[in-house]
């Protein structure tokens, strides 16, 4: 019996400076045309974009996890984003303000910018008290709460 | 941009000023520790050619080119908004200690080693 092999298929190449006309037709047929450089843009764009999510999912399971080692002193955990990045706020058990704490918390502000250069957040810690709206720190309706 | 020299004479402001606040306003030294801290690095990156132009801006270089110096002067910053916002006790024996006597000397005297000023 003859082995009928499958013909190689070339790889379509887009290039940055490839000026060709693309037609692209969407799962809609809403038909558009491109040029090869914008759509090697694009593809970069939503590889970027799905190496961006991938760290920042591990960067969430990165400090749900700390959290859950410092249990007896993180009471919740909320990342929140602003103009200048991410901000994650720690809140400690207990009504007064933890110095105390402040070395565990530099240790993982430190590791998250290592770990995790795509994603830069700054970290912040205060207690978790029903006295100060956290409100004043961030809006906890457009937050993560990442922990308790 | 301030000058280096500029930033280390209002970090000597900000110093007189602390030695200045009673128990009373514990709350304002913290504020102002974590200002006099902003003076003495400002003062080591105008140093370095550059200045910071928002405190996020200057935490992510301090925190990327300086730990050492972040590791104290971060406690500084927390301390700062937490205390500028509560309105429960404030110990000021404990801010004396822990943010003036620790991490702002711990600050003063990195930046002060860098510039040649120890």
């Amino acid at each position: 019996m003859a082995i009928s092999e499958k013909p190689s298929v070339e790889p379509i190449r887009l290039h940055f400076s490839d000026q060709t006309k693309v037609v692209v037709t969407p799962e809609d047929e809403d038909r558009f045309m491109t040029t090869a450089a914008d759509a090697a843009r694009a593809c970069e764009h939503v590889h970027n974009l799905f190496q961006w999510k991938q760290e920042f999912d591990r960067l969430l399971a990165h400090v749900h996890a700390w959290c859950k080692v410092h249990r007896d002193d993180v009471s919740r955990a909320y990342l929140a984003a602003t103009n200048e990045g991410l901000d994650l706020f720690i809140l400690t058990k207990g009504s007064d303000y933890r110095f105390d704490f402040d070395d565990p918390i530099s240790t993982l502000d430190i590791d998250l910018a290592n770990r995790f250069k795509n994603c830069p957040s700054g970290v912040t810690h205060f207690p978790d008290t029903s006295t100060e709206p956290l409100s004043s720190f961030f809006d906890p309706s457009k937050a993560l709460q990442l922990y308790g | 941009m301030a000058s280096e020299g500029a930033h280390l004479r209002k970090a000597e402001s900000n110093q007189r000023f602390l030695d200045t606040i009673s128990d009373e306003f514990a709350d304002w030294l913290a504020i102002v520790a974590f200002y006099k801290g902003v003076h003495l690095v400002e003062a080591m990156f105008s140093r370095e050619g550059r200045s910071s132009h928002s405190h996020a801006e200057r935490n992510r270089r301090l925190k990327r080119e300086h730990p050492e110096i972040w590791i104290q002067f971060r406690p500084l910053y927390d301390a700062s908004r937490w205390f500028r916002y509560t309105d429960r006790v404030i110990n000021p024996a404990r801010i004396r200690s822990e943010l003036v006597g620790h991490r702002l000397r711990g600050v003063e005297f990195m930046v002060r080693a860098r510039l040649g000023l120890n």
